[in-house]
């Protein structure tokens, strides 16, 4: 998220346009909404510790899979009698990163490639192309659990793996838009005026291709989330007993019948995140983008 | 005919006539971010049978509103009907009644649009639309119809009429697709027909072509038409009256010969003057300044803001004031006259 | 058309060239090499290493031992699964079946659900029952598919009894089409719930903008009734993107299988990758990735194929 804030400061627009821009952005109920909500959900992740007494990898024994709303136990425990509203909480310090960097990551390789397939557009572009184009043509979730799995599992492989796999889409969308602007007139109109390769790369085509990255970067952070909580249900991600939300559902598999809670409980976590992430990127993709920000 | 002050007698009523198509009072709005668009206000409109009617306007008088509000075809929501009455052949249309406005619509009341291409589906060829709808109103087998269907075709100046049924839309000029659609009303033999700028979109060849076939279709067959165009010159060969529309308003009214030698409204005047000058070839004279805006209009006159006679009382709006028989204006300067002769 | 389908499939070559470079790259990316990855256990025994590296070519040049793998790889030898000792192939194809099987259900649930959804939300656009729909696409689409599988498994299976739990077939009894049919309603539905709600938004937005479309109120003008407006003249021209969408979904059906199968021990090609993964039977992996993609990309030909000869305008070109 902050990447992506970043990125937006980071964009060569008059002080207007970004006013106009925030502006959009305030107005989308929704997208506040999920602001609020990742904002929320991070400092709890950050105040951890201090929000909860319970430590999330020692359980206790006598108070094995105690349902929700218990005194003490507000979200109740699981198989182990680990509080299951602490392992939430401890959880959310990986979701966000394994929701954050492999986005951030793809977004910087993806822009180098796609800008060399879209906007260089030599052979060497092409080749870029081509190669982007067999790793469309793998199933994501497939290629990245192979990626991850002959890595070895654990938080990095992880990371690297989901970033791997998403580079290509980023580099589509940079590729697209970036091929747009090149032809468009007024980048025809500088390469007349003399301007050189670099100065019309900076002046007119990042200011289109980075909104672009961003809004489908942070769109694809609520994906992320999922599929990093797709991971730790193989039993790839984080190793236990570090809590990890995908992990606490295949953990709360077994006791199913008895105590569906354990399973539950996550897979709300993840849900609320991964919409708050994608009602965020609705609302940058409005704010960002002159034509609808105008139609509202 | 009209809502407000006396009601001018219109020429076929007076032969006693019941007409074959009558709107009362139709008001349409549009809801949008910068007010409620008021698109046709209190419009009241009669078509006699056999009778051929122009209605003439800027873009975004209204015109196109009103034609498709006779058969209650806009879909609503956006549209909002505030009001009125459609009858046709004696018959009330009812809204809501799908069933009613399906047998109407077509067979009663047929419609050609002023995109002939767009009006038919990019998707299947021309021959296989016009067998679906004589499908749905005749259930007669097409193999039966065909003889018929290029009849109408070659009647349309469709010389290679076999041909035209295997060509999507996208496949034939826009003139070709504006004959088929007109064509394809004839087929479903309506008692009247509503063209809404047939030619505004098609190069100057074909606009004289379809012209020319309309004028025929009204010489040959007692087909009553509606025929819509914001240029005088258009309706003037086919029209036996003529209704004036601005800002979503009827204007003037009145048989053809009368609005074209002497046509009461200012506004009717300017058109004229334009339309004669182009005929002409002479320096093209254009209205000066625009429409208002149909989403916030000010009192009085709509027109007042462009009208070089406007005068006090012009702050608030005339009524149709009756100007001989089957001819009225919407102008206070015709009180005026009124009360001066 | 015909010689746009030829260039199509002409073009997959390359494609199928690269995924089988990936996926030959896969083994070399295993710590301790290839031929750690072919042995598993036993390549703790420094002769079994020798061994495999002299039969596989993997002293020889990369290019080389890339051109030996293929050729046992398209004679259908992917090697020997560490984990079950047969080779993969028994292993796989079996189960590639069964998997098929799940996917073809999915889509079944996605394209039916998804466009009934996508055209009633539509014609019902800002209607209660239109934010409710979308909120819940929004809500599947951002759920993991192996939760919304316990779900409804926790719910239909375990709570009321009216469908079972897990499985392809009923262990009582010999297996017959119903029980597949039967135990395949829960995973398939599971597995559907994010492509159907792409489906579903997909339809919804081009049915809003091909309900506004001249020919559809020239239809409605020369009194077609309203099924048909909307059905045989809207919908046609949504057709197209419909159908593309819907090939990009089937990858992801393979991939949401995967989860799907685990919860419901529906006994497919997702199962075995799960098992490989806990085993480290790296050689199994290889061959399910390079099999999947494969039939991936035919799938995305055949959706890409269909979607052109839908569109006149296209196919003309
Ligand atoms: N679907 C709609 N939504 C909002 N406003 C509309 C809609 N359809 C028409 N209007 C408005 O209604 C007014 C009248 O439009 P209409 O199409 O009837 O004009 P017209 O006389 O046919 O003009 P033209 O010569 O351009 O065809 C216009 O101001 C238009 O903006
Ligand atoms: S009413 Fe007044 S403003 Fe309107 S047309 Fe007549 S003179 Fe002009
Ligand atoms: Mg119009």
């Amino acid at each position: 998220m902050s990447a992506a804030a970043e990125d937006v400061r980071a964009r060569p627009v008059p002080r207007s346009a970004r006013r106009q821009a925030a502006d959009a952005f305030l107005r989308d109920r929704m997208a506040v909404a999920g602001l609020i909500v990742l904002v929320l959900a991070h400092a709890a992740a950050i105040l951890a510790p201090a929000l909860t007494r319970w430590d999330p990898t020692i359980g206790d024994e006598d108070g094995i899979l105690v349902p929700p709303f218990s005194p003490g136990h507000v979200l109740g425990t699981d198989e182990q009698g680990r509080d299951i509203l602490a392992r939430i909480l401890f959880g959310a310090r990986l979701a966000f990163p394994e929701a954050v960097v492999p986005v951030v990551a793809a977004g910087a390789a993806g822009l180098v490639l796609g800008l060399i397939g879209g906007f260089f557009q030599r052979v060497i572009g092409e080749a870029v192309m081509r190669t982007l184009d067999v790793l469309f043509a793998i199933p994501m979730v497939l290629l990245a659990i192979a990626i991850a799995t002959t890595l070895g599992s654990g938080l990095p492989t992880v990371i690297l793996s989901m970033a791997i796999v998403i580079t290509p889409y980023i580099a589509r969308v940079v590729a697209t838009t970036a091929a747009q602007q090149r032809s468009a007139p007024f980048v025809e109109a500088a390469r007349c005026a003399g301007f050189s390769e670099w100065k019309i790369l900076r002046r007119e085509i990042l200011p289109h291709v980075i909104p672009a990255v961003v809004v489908y970067g942070t769109t694809n952070m609520g994906a992320m989330v999922v599929f990093a909580a797709g991971f730790g249900f193989l039993g790839l991600g984080a190793q236990p007993p570090t809590p990890d939300w995908g992990a606490m559902i295949s953990g709360g598999m077994r006791s199913l019948a008895s105590a569906p809670w354990v399973s539950t409980v996550p897979g709300i976590a993840i849900v609320v995140i991964s919409l708050a992430f994608n009602y965020v990127g609705d609302g940058l993709r409005v704010a960002l983008d002159p034509r609808l920000r105008t139609r509202l | 005919m009209t809502v407000l002050g006396p009601a001018p007698v219109p020429a076929r009523a007076a032969e006693g006539e019941a007409p074959l198509l009558e709107a009362a009072n139709l008001t349409v709005r549009f809801g949008s971010p910068a007010g409620e668009v008021h698109a046709v206000e209190d419009v009241s409109l009669r078509v006699a049978p056999h009778e051929s009617v122009g209605i003439v306007g800027e873009s975004g008088s209204g015109k196109t509103v009103t034609c498709m509000s006779m058969t209650w075809l806009l879909p609503s929501p956006p549209a909002r009907y505030v009001g009125g009455h459609i009858r046709f052949k004696g018959e009330e249309l009812r809204r809501n009644d799908e069933a009613q406005m399906r047998r109407i619509r077509g067979r009663g009341i047929g419609m050609i649009f002023q995109n002939a291409r767009l009006s038919f589906n990019p998707a299947y060829r021309l021959g296989a639309q016009i067998a679906e709808v004589l499908r749905m109103h005749f259930r007669t087998p097409w193999r039966a119809q065909l003889p018929r269907v290029l009849e109408t075709l070659r009647y349309c100046n469709i010389a290679d009429a076999e041909g035209v049924l295997q060509r999507y839309p996208h496949e034939v000029s826009g003139g070709v697709a504006q004959r088929v659609s007109i064509a394809l009303a004839l087929l479903i033999r309506p008692d009247l027909l509503i063209a809404d700028e047939p030619t505004t979109s098609l190069d100057l060849l074909s606009q004289i072509e379809v012209l020319g076939l309309l004028e025929r279709l009204r010489a040959e067959t007692g087909l009553a038409l509606v025929l819509v165009s914001h240029d005088l010159n258009v309706v003037r060969r086919i029209a036996e009256r003529v209704v004036i529309m601005y800002a979503g308003r009827i204007v003037e009214e009145g048989p053809a010969h009368e609005i074209f030698a002497a046509p009461r409204h200012p506004y009717t005047q300017g058109l004229l003057a334009s339309a004669l000058q182009r005929t002409e070839g002479g320096r093209l004279y254009e209205l000066p300044g625009t429409p208002p805006d149909l989403a916030a209009l000010p009192p009085g006159c709509s027109f007042r803001a462009r009208c070089a006679h406007a005068f006090a009382p012009c702050t608030s709006m005339p009524p149709l004031l009756p100007a001989g028989a089957g001819h009225a204006a919407r102008c206070h300067l015709l009180a005026r006259e009124a009360a001066d002769g | 058309m015909l010689l746009y389908a030829g260039q199509r499939l002409a073009a997959i070559v390359p494609t199928l060239i690269g995924v089988s470079i990936v996926t030959f790259g896969l083994l070399h990316l295993v710590p301790g090499g290839p031929a750690v990855a072919m042995l598993g256990m036993a390549a703790s025994d420094p002769k079994a290493v020798a061994a495999v590296t002299r039969e596989l070519g993997l002293d020889r040049p990369l290019p080389t031992q890339y051109w030996l793998w293929l050729r046992r790889a398209l004679g259908g030898d992917f090697g020997m699964s560490t984990e079950f000792h047969v080779p993969v192939s028994s292993l796989l194809f079996p189960k590639l079946e069964h998997t098929l099987i799940l996917t073809a259900g999915s889509l079944v649930y996605a394209i039916v659900i998804g466009t009934i959804l996508g055209i009633t939300t539509a014609l019902y656009h800002r209607s209660l029952f239109d934010r409710l729909a979308m909120l819940f696409t929004l809500i599947g689409a951002s759920a993991p598919v192996f939760w919304i599988g316990l779900l409804l498994s926790y719910l239909f299976a375990i709570k009321l009894r009216l469908l079972p739990a897990l499985g392809m077939t009923s262990v009582l009894g010999p297996p017959t089409v119903l029980s597949v049919l039967e135990h395949l309603i829960l995973p398939a539905f599971a597995n559907a719930i994010i492509a159907l709600a792409v489906i579903a938004r997909i339809v919804r937005s081009a049915m809003l903008e091909a309900l506004v479309q001249p020919y559809v109120l020239a239809a409605r003008a020369r009194g077609l009734p309203r099924w048909r407006q909307v059905v045989v003249h809207a919908f046609r021209n949504v057709l197209p993107d419909a159908i593309n969408i819907t090939g990009l979904q089937v990858g992801f059906l393979f991939g949401g299988a995967l989860f799907v199968e685990v919860v419901f021990g529906w006994p497919g090609l997702g199962y075995l990758i799960y098992s490989s993964i806990q085993a480290r039977d790296y050689v199994t992996m290889q061959a399910a990735v390079l099999i999947v993609s494969g039939v991936f990309v035919i799938v995305n030909l055949a959706a890409d194929l269909a979607r052109l000869a839908l569109d006149p305008r296209e196919a003309r070109r």
